[in-house]
C-alpha cells in the first residue's frame, strides 16, 4: 500500500465516521431543507418565501408531520408501517360520521384519537400474536382500510359545516394539536425508558431481548402512540376542507414514507432514529411539491420526482452501520 | 458517500427542472392573466366548455387557464386551489356548487390574494364581504320557475285535460337553503301553471305541497286533473318504479323532471308501448347528443321522446365569469358588488326548447365559435365596463339573439 492509497483510506475512514455519526444524520435533513428553501426562493423570485406561502406550506406539512411523528416510534423499532395514511383517512371518515350523528366537536376529537389508537393496536396485535411481519400486516391494512372507507362513503362525500371546521382552524387546532403531540413524542422518545427501549429494539432486537426489553409490548406501545398521531392527523384532515371523499389525501401513505426518509429517519430504526424527522421530512416534502409546481413543473412529473427521490434515499440508507451485528430478519 | 452522491443527483435534477420550466407568459400588449378553473363537467359537455374557454374566452380577455380534473368535493377543490396558487394564478373560477366548498374557497382565495367567483345559485353569506370574492353567477332559481311554467303552458295549450307526474328531486327545503333552490322553483312554476290553466284549488299552499316529503297525489279540486309529486333525489330506482306504477295505473300523461329526464326515459317508453298512451316529457337538459336525439327521435306513439327541454347553455355559465375576474384584475371589482361591498348573485334564465328545430338553432349558440351566445364582442364589452346585468339580459333575449347571431 503506497502513501497515496494510505491517504485515501484515511480520508474514506474519516468520511465514513462523519456520515455514520448520529449528528450528521440529524443535521443533514435540516441542511437539505434549508438548501431547498434557498433554491426555490431564488427560482421563484421570492414567492415561496412570502408569508402566505410559508403559512400554506406549514398547514400542509402539519398533517403529514403529525402522522409521520407518530410513525417515527414504529420506524425506531426497525419496522415500517405503510398504512399510516389509510388509517388516518379512515379515522377521519368515521370522525365526520360521529360529528354528524352527535353534533359534538369534542366527541369527534375524542373518538378520532381513541379510534386511531384502537386501529393501530389491532395491527400491532395481529403482528405480534400471529408473528407476521409488520410490513405485511400494514400492506393488508392499507388496502382494507381504503376499502372500508369506500364502503362507508358509498360514492358520496361526507362533510361537516363550514363553521365547525373553520372554527377549529381559527382556534389554532392545527398548530396546538401538532405542538402538543410533538412535545409528548419528544418526551416519550428521548426522556423515558420506553423511547430508549424502542431504539434498542431497532438497533438489535436480540440484544434488547437479552437485557429484558421485550419486543411485543414495546411494538404495541409504538403503534398506540402512532395511533394518537393518526387520530390528531384525522382531525387536521377534516379541518383542511371539512369534507371527506374517496379521493381525500390519497397520497398521505406515500407522503409519510417520503417524509420519514427525507427527515433522516433510518429505515433500520435504532439509535439513529429521531422524532423530529417526521416534521422536518414533511416540510421538505411539501416544500418540494409546492416549489416544483411554482417553477412550472407538471404535476405528473412531480410524482415521478417524488418516487425517484424516495428510491435514491432508501438505496442510500441501505448502508448499515458497522457497529453492531445486524438484527434478526 | 452514497448520501452525498444522492444529494448531488437531487440538486442536478432540480436545477435542470428549473431551466426546463417555462417563463411566465406575457403578451406584447400587457399582462396575460392566469385563471384557475375548477370544473365539474366531464365528457362531451366538458370538451365543449374547454374549447370555448381556450378558443374564445382566452383570446378575448387576454387570459390563459389552468384547468382542474373533475372536482367532486371541497377537498378536491382545496387541492386545486393550492395548485392554482403555486402555479401563480391571478384568479379562480369555481364551478362546484356546494355551499361549504364555495365558502372555503372564497376564504382561501382571500388569504392567497386571488380573485374568486363561483358558478352557483346561492350566496355564501359568511364570506360575502371579502375583498377578493366577486360573487356568484349561475342558473337563476326564479328563472327555472319561469322556464318550467312556460314549458307546462306549452304542453297544456292543446286545450285537453292533462294529468302530470312531477319528479321534484331535491325541492323540499329548496327555498330555505336545505334543498335545491332550482328544483323548488321549477316545481313551483309547474304547479302555478297547472293552477292557473285549469283553475285548480289546492288544499294546501304551493310551498307546503312542495315541502311534503312523502310522495303522493295532491288534491287539485278537479277530478279530471291529477298531480302526483315524487320528492327525493337519493333513491332513483324507487323513483323509476313509482313512475312505472303511476303511469300504468293512473291518468298521467305528462312526466316532468326538475333534473335530467334521461334516467326515466326507458321506463316511460316501456309504459307507452304497453298502454299506447302518449306521454309528454319535460325535463332539464344540456346541449349534447342525448338531447338532440331526444328531440329528433320518435317514440312508439309517433311523438318526439323529449317534448320540452329546459336548458342552461354551457357558454352562458362559462363566459361571464372570466370576464368579471379580468375586470377585477384590471382594478374594477366594485362594479360587481353591492355598495356595502358585499357580493351579488347574477342569475341566468334557462332556455325553453320545444322542438328539434329550436334545439338546432339554440345549439349553435353553445357550440359554434361564430355564433356563441357570449362571443368575443360580449366579453369585450364587459372588459370595457358594460353592466353585467344588462349584458345577461340582452343575451338571454331569444328574439334579439336570434336576430343578431343567427340572422333570423
Amino acid at each position: 500500500m503506497n502513501e497515496m492509497e494510505k491517504k485515501n483510506l484515511t480520508l474514506m475512514t474519516k468520511v465514513r465516521k462523519i456520515t455514520e455519526s448520529r449528528y450528521f444524520v440529524q443535521i443533514l435533513p435540516v441542511v437539505f431543507l434549508l438548501a431547498l428553501f434557498a433554491f426555490f426562493t431564488v427560482a421563484t423570485d421570492g414567492r415561496i418565501a412570502q408569508l402566505r406561502t410559508v403559512k400554506m406550506l406549514a398547514e400542509q406539512a402539519l398533517i403529514v408531520g403529525t402522522v409521520a411523528t407518530g410513525a417515527a416510534f414504529i420506524y425506531s423499532t426497525n419496522n415500517v408501517n405503510i398504512s399510516m395514511g389509510a388509517t388516518t383517512v379512515m379515522t377521519a371518515t368515521l370522525a365526520v360520521m360521529v360529528y354528524n350523528a352527535t353534533g359534538s366537536v369534542t366527541m369527534m376529537i375524542v373518538f378520532s384519537v381513541l379510534f386511531g389508537v384502537a386501529v393501530m393496536l389491532l395491527s400491532a396485535i395481529l403482528s405480534t400474536l400471529l408473528h407476521i411481519k409488520v410490513m405485511f400486516v400494514t400492506i393488508v391494512a392499507m388496502v382494507l382500510f381504503k376499502a372500508i372507507q369506500d364502503v362507508l362513503l358509498n360514492g358520496q362525500s361526507l362533510s361537516v359545516p363550514y363553521e365547525v371546521y373553520s372554527g377549529l382552524s381559527n382556534k389554532g387546532f392545527l398548530y396546538f394539536g401538532f405542538a402538543a403531540f410533538l412535545i409528548f413524542s419528544v418526551v416519550i422518545f428521548n426522556f423515558t425508558r420506553v423511547g430508549r427501549g424502542m431504539k434498542m429494539i431497532g438497533t438489535n432486537r436480540t440484544c434488547a431481548g437479552m437485557t429484558g426489553i421485550e419486543y411485543s409490548p414495546y411494538l404495541t406501545l409504538a403503534f398506540a402512540i402512532a395511533g394518537i398521531g393518526c387520530g390528531i392527523g384525522a382531525i387536521m384532515v377534516i379541518i383542511r376542507s371539512g369534507t371527506i371523499g374517496s379521493t381525500t389525501m390519497t397520497s398521505l401513505n406515500m407522503d409519510v414514507l417520503l417524509a420519514m426518509v427525507l427527515g433522516g429517519m433510518s429505515i433500520f430504526g435504532g439509535s439513529k432514529s429521531f422524532v423530529y424527522s417526521g416534521i422536518i421530512g414533511s416540510l421538505t416534502v411539501c416544500l418540494l411539491n409546492q416549489g416544483l409546481i411554482m417553477i412550472n413543473v407538471d404535476v405528473t412529473i412531480i410524482q415521478g420526482i417524488r418516487g425517484l427521490l424516495f428510491l435514491i434515499l432508501v438505496a442510500t440508507a441501505q448502508q448499515r452501520p458497522k457497529i453492531l451485528p445486524a438484527p434478526e430478519g | 458517500m452514497k448520501k452525498i452522491i444522492a444529494l448531488m443527483l437531487v440538486c442536478v435534477l432540480s436545477v435542470s427542472l428549473v431551466f426546463a420550466g417555462g417563463a411566465e407568459e406575457k403578451t406584447t400588449s400587457g399582462k396575460t392573466w392566469k385563471i384557475g378553473f375548477a370544473r365539474i363537467l366531464e365528457g362531451e359537455t366538458w370538451e365543449q366548455q374547454k374549447t370555448y374557454m381556450e378558443s374564445t374566452v382566452g383570446p378575448a380577455l387576454n387570459c390563459t387557464f389552468v384547468f382542474s380534473e373533475k372536482i367532486q368535493d371541497a377537498n378536491g377543490l382545496r387541492d386545486f386551489l393550492e395548485q392554482c396558487y403555486a402555479a401563480g394564478c391571478d384568479a379562480v373560477f369555481n364551478a362546484l356548487t356546494d355551499i361549504n366548498a364555495i365558502t372555503m374557497a372564497a376564504r382561501l382565495c382571500q388569504d392567497w390574494g386571488m380573485y374568486y367567483m363561483s358558478n352557483s345559485s346561492a350566496i355564501a353569506t359568511d364570506v360575502a364581504k371579502l375583498e377578493y370574492n366577486l360573487g356568484h353567477l349561475g342558473a337563476s332559481p326564479e328563472g327555472s320557475s319561469v322556464a318550467y311554467k312556460k314549458g307546462i303552458e306549452h304542453l297544456l295549450s292543446d286545450g285537453k285535460d292533462h294529468s302530470i307526474y312531477i319528479f321534484s328531486g331535491a325541492a323540499v327545503g329548496g327555498a330555505t337553503g336545505t334543498g335545491a333552490a332550482s328544483h323548488y322553483y321549477a316545481t313551483y312554476g309547474m304547479l302555478e301553471a297547472m293552477q292557473e290553466h285549469y283553475g285548480l284549488k289546492y288544499s294546501k299552499s304551493i310551498d307546503e305541497i312542495i315541502n311534503t316529503k312523502t310522495p303522493g297525489e295532491i288534491e287539485t279540486g278537479n277530478p279530471n286533473i291529477k298531480i302526483y309529486i315524487y320528492a327525493g333525489f337519493t333513491d332513483i330506482p324507487g323513483a323509476i318504479k313509482s313512475v312505472q306504477t303511476q303511469f300504468q295505473t293512473g291518468p298521467y300523461d305528462i312526466f316532468a323532471a326538475v333534473a335530467s329526464y334521461s334516467m326515466f326515459s326507458n321506463a316511460i317508453d316501456a309504459v307507452e308501448k304497453s298502454t299506447g298512451k302518449n306521454i309528454k316529457i319535460i325535463g332539464t337538459a344540456a346541449i349534447e347528443k342525448q338531447t338532440a336525439t331526444g328531440f329528433s327521435t320518435l317514440d312508439s306513439t309517433g311523438d318526439s321522446v323529449l317534448s320540452v327541454g329546459v336548458i342552461n347553455l354551457t357558454v352562458e355559465g362559462t363566459g361571464w365569469i372570466p370576464a368579471v375576474l379580468v375586470q377585477a384584475l384590471n382594478g374594477n371589482s366594485a362594479s360587481f358588488k353591492n355598495p356595502d361591498g358585499s357580493v351579488r348573485f347574477f342569475g341566468i334564465e334557462p332556455w325553453v326548447i320545444k322542438s328539434a328545430e329550436e334545439y338546432e338553432n339554440i345549439a349553435k349558440l353553445d357550440l359554434s365559435p361564430e355564433t356563441y351566445v357570449i362571443g368575443e364582442k360580449e366579453l369585450q364589452s364587459i372588459k370595457d365596463g358594460a353592466s353585467l346585468e344588462a349584458s345577461i339580459r340582452s343575451t338571454g333575449d331569444l328574439e334579439t339573439i336570434f336576430r343578431n347571431k343567427l340572422g333570423k
